[in-house]
């Protein structure tokens, strides 16, 4: 196990835990507007596999709680919560929820301010799947 | 500015990457696999430059993926990575570039930059795959 935690000279750091390729588009984007680091993992596994390493320095693990697999977003928390006591963990839901949820980080985070309003990102999210769905 | 996306199955790699290629003033997606790279290129986002590993998981790997690229959005640049021993078949693929791991990310930064990434070509536009 290691301290896996951020040093004070780099913005927070933020591992976005997300299995829908175009959430995670827009949640990072958001996230990163707002002045946060944004480490990003498609699954649980992957999501471990970044925490174990010590030089990337992690703050916050941000997950949705479906991630597709066997390990979901709970178990995912328990896992950290045990091996990384130090480190905060928010779970969503729903892009809707993820959204609110990244407003609220950027209201605590390192710029103090949401570069936009969180609807927006959910209205992106929209807006990308849409197409998507049209082809 | 130019967007990049990444796909790598590797997630400290690919964030390795993504984070060089950020601090070069780059907006970088990512992806995870080519069917993540699929979701992202034909989605309402905008890609100007692919960057994909070969060996990776899912229902197609990093060359399919390059073929698929290659017919559907012919000006896209595309860049092929891997790690493998035996240098695979690039043939056809019409590659910007190949590079093997471990690459040295200062010389991926100037192949791109050398690319003049312009965005106003008929196909670069978003939903193009």
């Amino acid at each position: 196990m290691n301290e896996n935690t951020a040093s004070s000279d780099r913005p927070d750091t933020v591992l976005l835990v997300e299995n829908e390729v175009l959430v995670r588009l827009a949640i990072s984007e958001y996230l990163r507007h707002c002045g946060y680091r944004v480490i990003e993992a498609a699954s649980a596994s992957e999501a471990l596999t970044l925490l174990a390493e010590p030089d990337i320095g992690i703050d916050v693990v941000f997950s949705a709680v479906e991630l597709g697999e066997e390990t979901d977003g709970f178990a995912l928390a328990r896992r950290v919560r045990t091996e990384w006591p130090g480190l905060n963990v928010i779970l969503t839901g729903n892009f809707e929820k993820a959204a609110r949820e990244a407003g609220d980080l950027c209201e605590e985070g390192p710029h103090l301010k949401k570069p936009y309003e969180p609807q927006q990102v959910v209205d992106w999210i929209k807006r990308l799947r849409n197409l998507r769905r049209d082809k | 500015m130019p967007s990049i996306l990444i796909v790598e199955d590797d997630p400290v790699l690919r964030f390795v990457l993504a984070e060089f290629l950020r601090s070069e003033n780059h907006d970088v997606m990512e992806a995870a696999s080519a069917d993540e790279a699929v979701e992202i290129l034909s989605s309402a986002a905008v890609v100007d430059l692919l960057i994909t590993d070969v060996e990776m998981p899912g229902s197609m790997d990093g060359l399919a993926l390059a073929r698929r690229v290659r017919a559907n959005r012919p000006s896209l640049p595309v860049i092929v990575v891997s790690g493998w021993g035996a240098l695979p078949d690039l043939r056809g693929l019409g590659l910007s570039a190949f590079f093997r791991k471990p690459y040295d990310l200062d010389n991926v930064a100037a192949h791109i930059a050398s690319l003049a990434l312009d965005r106003n070509t008929d196909d670069a536009q978003a939903g193009g795959l």
